[in-house]
């Protein structure tokens, strides 16, 4: 049912949300490359992924036309159920190599042909005031103690397993600061969908808060997540975009009439609803970018024979994310792939067991000798699987250029993480660590090549604090200086640098 | 173990207000006996406010509005839960941008079907607008299909900017149908559908008690007791004071319970707190379990809702039956499981030596195990958690989990766990791991067995607070008798209504719903319309 509508004299032909056509097929709702091939028909051919046209950049190439900078990417990573400090070290347990030279061990094998742009950083105590197995690992995101104060006082809650974020996760933090620059502010993505059924709350499901009752959950759907990065910018002329907006303002009209009756807690959850559905309005008022967008994928992430198409997921989240970045639709992402104390089963794990399981079925002695206890085999495989697609990942950033004479690497700041050191101890040691690796330059803000550095003892969000500063130089601090144990205002100076690129 | 301590201490605290009222000769003058204040004098409700519908609420009330044309284009975030329930989480969480763009994007498309598809356009469209400028037509829609959909009746000016946005669609698109999408749309995505919204008026004499407005009361029981919108025979007698008090309450209550959707939204209910939506994402080792394909997966799930339907629907029995019931359905794709052959897709009802109740079913038992061996950890935490209403700390700081290392011969389950019976360990899993341990005889998938790796089984254990237990029939008739147990699905089942944990000052109401519960020998029926008719169900607090 297809309409033509006549406007001033001109035939065009409507494309709304025109798919309803015949409701038995599934109507393509991702028409981004419809709506493409309508803006590039005048003009130049585009291809996917563009660098920054040189055009946008000044005569060095070292920033914008406009004189803004460049623009640098913040991306969180998190893996769940720590590392095998055996395998993982450079160097090994009891003989670690620091600084620039360091070898490559055995578990990060895979990320060898980024090596120059990753950082290791060892035994950086995690400063959570509260320990109740995996949750205090996320403070490395947020660098806050997490919030464990229960709805309406109620005396049941699920004693230590229900917690929150208690403050916003750095990407959110960076995304107040240098979200409005694109269409979308920030995204979450996730690749398993096994979860924790260790947490009655927020903290270790989700890996990017705004705040405490602001949980983002993570997009495991690469069709979805198509959607949310370039399927939903109408074109200039497309009847959608004014009637979109005028619907999206009386949305907002109405929720100022209900809004007189709330009480201060659903105030506040009414504020992050309109603050989103301003976010849409931004996105379908912007200009379309000027490159064209990927293929839309097929993939659902939808589960056969109880396995889950893991690595395909991986691999189009990482696609996708590539060209979002290099087509600046945005400059923040997280991925959570996958989730503390959750089973995922890797593929290619023997014994078909679940990777928390598997963390706790061996452990590491003083000596730095693993001892099996069943779960060895499994975890390394698993960890394996998991370094490998975070290599994919960055490899793609390094292999796609940027600028001229940068890649998306050189100008991203991506914060790699996991819940706990040892999975098998959830680090209840003296050390309280964290696995935790830096990649990439920083557009000339982080050190190049990357080091292994290993500063027992030390706040590991003085880390996070370098990462995000990164992405926006001006901040001097997260989390609550002062009143929590893990806020920091001091950023490693060993992972930082000044280059311009 | 902790025990419901919540409802055990509200015991206690009653006999002392019940003492101290027979001491206080002064207040009684007359010398009856003492009549217990009516429990909403006794009570004080939890806060009221917002709660999101939940993605099933949201399906099953556009079903309702529009037909089943929409389900397929429906495109839901899903939900956030908190406590373990996602109704808490559409208490707890703001919904997050992707949400939003979510919603937005399936509000159109809702547009659309409203206009393009016949059925829909007919439950929609009480009129045709002739042109763009048909005004009378658009504010039509808007206060007739508008009050389905925001379950209330709509004010001028609600009503004039429905039209507004109408009016400004169909000039843009040419097209007046076009001016329905819109607003339709717009309908969807405002936050009068999106959230219940349960929060009275002030109630000058006694704020902590505001009554829910009549059309807040029929949403809160409309979601609660058919998991969707109001219809319209509802909203009329809502707001023609049809549900002023507790009998009309009941008496409504009552006839929802005749409704198919009363069926399917226990069944959600039951989905979601037995985990029986995830079993396509149960992992088993392929080699050791090749018959455990997805449509063994779905059979179980479904094998556990018809168990369950049975028992509350067909029989309305006690509902402890769910512990020790001896039947269960099977089809051609779960009655390998039991050692049976079965043709066909059609459900068939059996009754089975040995298997008895919710513990003895493969829904139950492959979703709490690992891949290739089961997990007693996680089937006793499931008993406890879940079927008690207890809830088991964190490991304790000091606990030592560094494990002997395997020596390579085989042992059983109950071998490979004593290490959790070390002192630091044993705090929980001396709790978890002996009912798990009773239930070895069923492997990962749940077949029985006799043996584990050829080794003979022990399953009799004990655990303070439950008893000692030998089996399946030990822990089932210990679950049978425990007096948490039938506490515990009431108040799964307020959680779920109400969206919160318990609060303190709901305790006299929880109290008369245990007993109402008891009193109709543990009829889930009965439990649905006492809690729509408890005064917790139709009052709150000032909003949160």
């Amino acid at each position: 049912m297809k309409r033509e509508h006549s406007s001033n004299g001109s035939n065009r032909i409507m494309t709304p949300p025109s798919r309803v056509t015949n409701l038995s097929t599934k109507p393509a709702f991702l028409r981004r490359r419809a709506m493409l091939r309508g803006i590039v028909a005048g003009g130049a051919s585009v291809a996917v992924g563009l660098p920054l046209l040189e055009i946008m950049l000044n005569s060095h190439g070292t920033a914008l036309a406009g004189g803004e900078p460049l623009p640098v990417r913040l991306v969180t990573w998190f893996f769940g159920n720590g590392i095998n400090r055996a395998r993982w070290i450079p160097g090994g347990v009891n003989t670690p190599v620091l600084g620039a030279d360091y070898p490559i061990s055995e578990h990060l094998t895979p990320l060898a042909p980024v090596k120059q742009y990753v950082s290791v950083a060892n035994y950086f105590k995690n400063l959570c005031a509260q320990r109740i197995t995996h949750h205090e690992g996320m403070t490395l995101f947020n660098a806050y103690s997490f919030d464990q104060s229960c709805p309406n006082n109620s005396p049941e809650c699920f004693q230590g397993f229900y917690s929150n974020a208690a403050g916003p996760t750095i990407d959110q933090v960076a995304a107040d600061h240098i979200g409005k620059l694109t269409p979308v502010r920030s995204i979450q993505l996730g690749v398993s969908k096994r979860i924790s059924g260790a947490d009655f709350g927020t903290t270790m499901h989700t890996l990017s808060h705004k705040s405490s009752t602001e949980p983002l959950p993570p997009q495991r759907n690469p069709k979805l997540a198509f959607y949310s990065l370039f399927g939903n910018i109408p074109s200039a002329d497309d009847p959608a975009k004014p009637t979109r907006l005028s619907v999206l303002n009386a949305v907002r009209e109405q929720a100022k009439r209900l809004d007189a009756r709330l009480g201060a807690k659903d105030k506040a959850r009414m504020e992050a609803h309109l603050e989103a559905i301003s976010e849409l309005e931004g996105k379908i008022d912007t200009m379309l970018p000027t490159c064209a967008s990927p293929d839309e994928p097929t993939e659902e992430n939808i589960d056969s024979g109880g396995v889950e198409p893991m690595q395909a997921v991986s691999r189009l989240m990482a696609d996708l994310l590539t060209v979002a970045f290099s087509c600046d639709i945005t400059r923040i992402a997280s991925v959570l792939f996958h989730e503390g104390a959750s089973d995922t089963v890797f593929p290619g794990t023997q014994d078909v067991t679940g990777h928390h399981n598997n963390s706790h079925m061996f452990y590491v002695d003083e000596q730095g000798v693993e001892q099996d206890g069943g779960g060895l085999a499994g975890f390394n495989t698993g960890l394996t699987f998991t370094m490998t697609e975070l290599g994919y990942f960055l490899n793609k950033l390094m292999l796609t250029e940027d600028t001229p004479t940068t890649n998306i690497l050189d100008n991203a700041a991506i914060l790699i993480g996991s819940d706990c050191m040892d999975g098998w101890s959830h680090d209840f040691d003296e050390r309280q660590s964290l696995a935790c690796l830096v990649a990439g330059r920083g557009g000339g803000r982080l050190a190049h090549p990357g080091i292994h550095i290993m500063q027992e003892g030390r706040n590991i969000c003085d880390i996070s604090l370098t990462v995000l500063k990164a992405v926006v130089p001006e901040i001097e601090s997260i989390g609550r200086l002062g009143q929590d144990p893990p806020a920091t205002d001091t950023p490693v100076d060993e992972l930082m640098s000044d280059e311009t690129l | 173990m902790r025990h419901l301590s919540f409802a055990l201490r509200s015991v206690a605290l009653t006999s002392l207000v019940a003492l101290m009222a027979c001491g206080d000769d002064e207040s009684n003058p007359t010398g009856d006996p003492p009549v217990d204040p009516p429990v909403q004098e006794q009570m004080t409700p939890a806060p009221g406010g917002m709660r999101k519908l939940t993605a099933g609420q949201f399906t099953a009330s556009v079903r309702y509005l529009f037909g089943e044309g929409v389900i397929e284009e429906l495109e839901l975030p899903q939900d956030t839960s908190a406590l373990g329930l996602d109704a808490i989480g559409a208490v707890e969480h703001a919904v997050s941008p992707q949400a939003v763009e979510l919603y937005e994007l399936t509000a159109r498309r809702i547009g659309e079907v409203s206009i393009n598809d016949p059925d829909a356009r007919t439950r929609v469209m009480s009129c045709s607008p002739a042109s763009a400028e048909d005004d009378g037509c658009y504010r039509q829609i808007a206060e007739r299909f508008g009050r389905l959909v925001w379950r209330r009746t709509l004010d001028a000016a609600e009503i004039d900017l429905l039209a507004g946005v109408a009016r400004a669609a169909a000039v843009e698109y040419e097209d007046p149908d076009q001016g329905v999408a819109a607003l339709v749309s717009t309908l969807i995505q405002s936050p009068d559908f999106l959230y219940e919204i349960e929060i009275g008026d002030p109630n000058p004499d006694e704020p902590t008690k505001r009554n829910l407005r009549p059309t807040e009361l029929a949403s809160r029981m409309s979601f609660f007791m058919l998991g969707r919108t109001p219809d319209v025979a509802l909203l009329d007698r809502a707001e023609a004071g049809g549900l002023a008090d507790e009998e009309q309450i009941r008496q409504a209550a009552t006839e929802m319970l005749g409704k198919p959707e009363a069926r399917a939204a226990l069944r959600s209910f039951y989905s979601e707190v037995f985990n029986l939506r995830t079993v396509l994402q149960i992992q088993k080792d392929p080699e050791k379990y090749p018959l455990f394909t997805d449509a063994t997966r779905t059979a179980i799930a479904e094998e556990t809702l018809l168990f369950l339907d049975d028992l509350v629907w067909s029989q309305d029995t006690d509902a402890r039956s769910l512990f020790d019931a001896d039947f269960t359905y099977v089809n051609e794709d779960n009655a390998w499981l039991y050692g049976l052959a079965v043709t066909g897709k059609t459900f068939q009802k059996i009754t089975i030596d040995g298997r008895l109740g919710l513990l003895s079913k493969p829904s139950f038992l492959a979703k709490y195990g690992h891949p290739e061996y089961t997990s007693p950890t996680k089937r006793g935490l499931f008993v406890l958690t879940t079927l008690l209403c207890d809830s088991v700390p964190p490991p304790p700081e000091d606990v030592n989990p560094t494990f002997p290392p395997d020596d390579g011969t085989p042992k059983t389950m109950r071998q490979r766990l004593e290490a959790h019976q070390s002192e630091s360990c044993a705090v929980c899993h001396g709790q978890t791991d002996p009912i798990g341990l009773a239930l070895e005889n069923f492997d990962t998938v749940g077949k029985w067995r006799d043996n584990d790796q050829g080794m003979p089984l022990d399953v009799t254990g004990q655990v303070p607070g439950i008893g000692e237990f030998e089996g399946i029939a030990g822990v089932a008739q210990r679950l049978r008798e425990h007096e948490d147990a039938p506490i515990c699905m009431a108040r799964q089942l307020f959680r779920q209504s109400m969206g919160h944990l318990e609060v303190e000052g709901e305790e006299p109401a929880l109290e008369a719903i245990d007993e109402a519960f008891q009193n109709s020998n543990y009829s889930i029926q009965s439990l649905l319309v006492e809690i729509a008719a408890s005064p917790a169900f139709r009052l709150v607090n000032e909003p949160r």
